[in-house]
């Protein structure tokens, strides 16, 4: 039996097997009561293992290693602080001046190994837990909505130092966390979940989850795009009984929100997100999900939280004038590019991208290790072919939406931007892009029979196992980098003889923690694709042979 | 559901102790924070360079800086949205008197940090030792002389083969201090137009945005000619000698210095330093201007205070002006203006 998706069977040749699966898989019970525990259940469980996984992603991660981690830091305790607005004479070409702890304006001066892939994090000085006089600090993300900001800033409140860091750092992994258990958890309420859930575990590349670890809106809007998307196909699945599906209405209703009210570029991954869900499903579930109390309550709140992020969007195109021009490294503007070769030169680069969306961590100097690119780049390119095995276009449309979206867009906005700030496009910008594309290649392909039997167990356990080690194997690549950096030789032997940083609880439990996590996040899967069977097969008791009395 | 409740504690107990774990090393220097700095463009590279050395000799400093202009940046020192400014000319009392209120009662200071050399950079390869007066060039910025070989340009370089080729002025059209040094230079010609911080409209010529665009159109327009700073000619152009009044003189290092050692030290109001080269009529190469940094008498705390400091000391110290002059091409104001603005620096103060 193939793990591949099987050519040519239908829905009706599934029935018996359905039937069976129903009373296993979460999201699938008969009653409704059931398919609400086991959701919540599915949802605690997945909630805990990626907030773990995330959390550790910050805690390995030396302090500013994220981009742009020192300006989100600032905004982030300024707001927390009530400085909420861009005030008059406060805005420069530089950024805006905010009035934050020294610690904090200071942090500037913990990158001293960025962009130097060969320079240990170990340079960086230590972060005084008294230096807590307010003085100046200057972010370029002052004219940022500030939801996301006044979540993670609040532990600068009570706490001083690393720690306070770290903190904020935590609160934002733990909020991506929240949204991707719920699109995870929302995916596994379809009628047939598997291959959605299959192409969705594909998508969390160790760029996704480096991202959702440190302090950037970057982190939530990925997140938060995955969660309204997953639960898009859900409730429009469930268009007549979406009682059964209410979290997922909920899922939408608080990703929307979050998306409109992170950066203004969010609210383009939220139409994205919208446009491929409908294409996914018949014009009738969709007009069928408006006749429902709950789905236009939803709506209603949920305009009322998207009217107040365009809001501010409009609010902050009249901000007080900067004093100057964004000096050069903020603004990357050279007036020369038109518009059309830009957008030329990104569709050029598409491929380039893909680099960015599988794992470029720290300012984007520290690029994981080729081994690790061939196995994602792998299960990219199969998911991408798998589309092209299915015979119906009208399955295929949604997808090829995406991938279109996936070019398109990026392209279009760096056109546009490219005269005012110059080539600033990034891999992770498109990431929510990303995420949905590869969401719905699953989605294309999910009426395909999900092979059963042990040669399919064996292949999902080779493909889970080889993924938890490029995983372990990313992370402590990156580890590497900032314990001893990256030269052009070998030195791994040196993490262990002369390491020049040590993260909280060391590198070496950092790791052991990691794997741990990803054996269980593998364990978990593949009891949900096998139910029953177990990723770690038991030993077979050996074969007792009767020793005749003598 | 006690299992599940033991699990959850530990969990929380790691995550506890990993954030209580890295409450970072205890070798937090004693010199730390950060500095946010707005004002002239013109310090930008200078800036770059003290920022490097200092952060060097102080590992757990930063500085932010904002190039939006003098007077800008003495408005945020005014508002206290800058810990100090980069300012092109000393300060007056009227100035200081409105610093007060961030300042304490003694208001700012300023002292000198650097001395920026302007040259007049042209592209006309087979020419060498071109010789220009400030009358020449005032016509050449006002149209009246508008080829090469036009006789007021030959009958100053005897012996010099001139094409018949355009003249092309090249000029920014921002505001700098750079325009008010060009053209009070050419204030002391015939030019007729008024110096000042931005070319006056009858000025001829092309013109760019800024003066880091003057080089590359300078590169691509044959018989171009422009003031550019001695920092961006380096050698990708050759520079005409000038006339001070005591002969021609080529731009270098050696005529730089010796009208820098012919320059006046003076003090200003609130105990500022000020200094001025030879400048016209004086020895060496003195189509120069100084440039100055503002900084208030007092701080909030001795943390800032000792920050601001060691700061100030470094950018007069022997090793910030060793890194501007090498790293950013620009010249040290004189030994003696150094050390009074290091004296005046030391004063800085805590509010009590």
């Amino acid at each position: 039996m193939s793990l591949l998706p099987r050519l040519g069977r239908k829905n009706g040749d599934l029935a018996p097997e359905r039937a069976t699966m129903r009373s296993i898989i979460p999201g699938t019970p008969a009653d409704q009561s059931q398919r609400t525990s086991a959701a919540t259940g599915t949802f605690l469980r997945l909630t805990g293992l990626l907030a773990l996984l995330t959390v550790l992603w910050s805690l390995a991660t030396p302090l500013m290693a994220y981009p742009d981690e020192p300006v989100h830091t600032i905004k982030a305790a300024a707001v927390a602080r009530g400085q909420i607005f861009a005030e008059a004479g406060k805005s420069f070409g530089h950024g805006v001046h905010v009035q934050v702890p020294s610690y904090i304006a200071n942090l500037q001066s913990q990158t001293c190994f960025t962009f130097q892939r060969d320079k240990p994090a170990g340079c960086a000085p230590g972060i005084p837990t008294d230096d807590n006089y307010l003085t100046i600090g200057v972010t370029s993300a002052g004219l940022y909505n500030p939801m996301y900001y006044w979540i993670v800033g609040f532990p600068s409140l009570f706490m001083s130092g690393a720690p306070a860091i770290f903190a904020m750092r935590i609160v934002s992994a733990l909020l991506s966390a929240l949204f991707y258990a719920a699109g995870f958890t929302a995916l596994a309420r379809l009628r047939h979940p598997k291959w959605p859930i299959v192409a969705a575990a594909v998508a969390m590349t160790p760029m996704v989850f480096f991202l959702a670890s440190g302090i950037n809106p970057n982190s939530l809007e990925i997140a938060a795009t995955m969660a309204a998307f997953c639960g898009f196909l859900v409730v429009l699945e469930n268009s007549n009984q979406l009682a059964v599906v209410r979290p997922a209405v909920i899922t939408v209703g608080l990703s929307s929100i979050a998306l409109a009210n992170t950066r203004s570029v969010s609210l383009v991954w939220l139409l994205c997100a919208v446009v491929v869900a409908c294409l996914c499903y018949r014009w009738k579930d969709i007009k069928a999900i408006f006749g429902n109390k709950l789905v236009l309550l939803t709506v209603g709140i949920t305009s009322i939280g998207v009217f107040l992020g365009l809001l501010w969007n409009v609010w902050m195109l009249n901000a007080p004038p900067s004093a100057g021009a964004a000096p050069l490294g903020i603004s990357n503007a050279t007036g020369d590019i038109p518009s059309y070769r830009a957008f030329l030169t990104m569709l050029d680069r598409s491929f380039d991208f893909v680099a960015q969306y599988i794992g470029v961590m720290g300012w984007l100097e520290s690029s994981l290790p080729q081994g690790v690119f061939m196995f994602w780049n792998m299960l990219l390119i199969l998911v991408l072919l798998f589309v092209f095995l299915i015979r119906r276009w009208r399955l295929q449309i949604a997808f090829l939406v995406a991938l279109a979206m996936l070019v398109l867009v990026p392209s279009a906005m760096q056109a546009v931007l490219v005269s005012s700030v110059g080539f600033i496009w990034q891999g992770r910008y498109s990431l929510p892009l990303f995420l949905i594309a590869v969401i719905a290649a699953g989605m294309t392909f999910r009426f395909r029979h999900f092979p059963r039997g042990r040669p399919a167990e064996s292949i999902t356990r080779l493909f889970l196992g080889a993924a938890v080690f490029a995983h372990v194997y990313g992370f402590l690549y990156v580890l590497r980098r900032y314990v001893v950096g990256i030269p052009d030789y070998g030195n791994w032997q040196t993490m262990i003889t002369v390491p020049g940083w040590q993260p909280p609880l060391t590198w070496e439990g950092l790791t052991i923690l990691y794997a741990a996590a990803l054996l269980v996040a593998a364990h978990m899967l593949f009891g949900y694709l096998f139910p029953g069977r177990r990723f770690f097969p038991r030993r077979r008791p050996a074969a007792r042979f009767a020793i005749p009395a003598k | 559901m006690k299992f599940k409740g033991m699990w959850g504690g530990a969990a929380l107990t790691a995550v506890c102790l990993a954030v209580a774990g890295c409450s970072g090393p205890p070798n937090a220097p004693v010199v730390r924070g950060s500095l946010t700095a707005v004002g002239t463009g013109i310090q930008g590279s200078s800036l770059s360079a003290w920022r490097n050395g200092w952060v060097k000799d102080n590992p757990g400093t930063s500085l932010n800086f904002s190039p939006d202009g003098s007077s800008v940046g003495l408005d945020a020192l005014y508002s206290g949205q800058a810990h100090f400014a980069p300012i092109d000319a000393p300060l007056t009392a009227d100035e200081i008197a409105q610093s007060r209120q961030a300042c304490g009662p003694d208001g700012a200071f300023s002292v000198p940090v650097a001395v920026v050399a302007l040259g007049v950079a042209f592209n006309l390869p087979s020419v060498k030792n071109l010789k220009l007066t400030p009358s020449v060039l005032g016509s050449i910025y006002a149209g009246d002389i508008t080829s090469w070989d036009d006789p007021a340009i030959t009958d100053i370089n005897p012996g010099t083969e001139f094409p018949d080729k355009k003249i092309v002025p090249v000029r920014a059209t921002e505001s700098s201090v750079l325009t008010q040094t060009a053209t009070e230079y050419l204030a002391a010609g015939s030019w007729d137009g008024q110096p000042g911080m931005e070319w006056t409209d009858g000025t001829v010529g092309e013109t760019v945005s800024s003066y880091a665009d003057i080089g590359d159109k300078l590169d691509n327009t044959a018989g171009s000619i422009a003031f550019l700073e001695k920092s961006a000619i380096g050698s990708r152009f050759d520079t005409a000698l000038l006339d001070f009044g005591k002969g021609f003189v080529r731009m270098n290092d050696d005529t730089l210095n010796l009208s820098i050692g012919f320059g006046t030290v003076g003090s200003g109001p609130g105990g500022s330093v000020t200094f001025e080269t030879a400048g016209m009529g004086g020895e060496g190469y003195g189509l120069s201007l100084v440039t100055y940094q503002a900084y208030c008498d007092r701080y909030a705390n001795e943390s800032l205070s000792r920050l601001v400091r060691s700061w100030g000391e470094f950018v007069v110290g022997a090793g910030g002006q060793g890194n501007s002059t090498y790293f950013a091409g620009v010249a040290s104001p004189g030994k003696e203006a150094l050390e009074l603005a290091k004296d005046r620096i030391e004063e800085i103060d805590a509010a009590a």
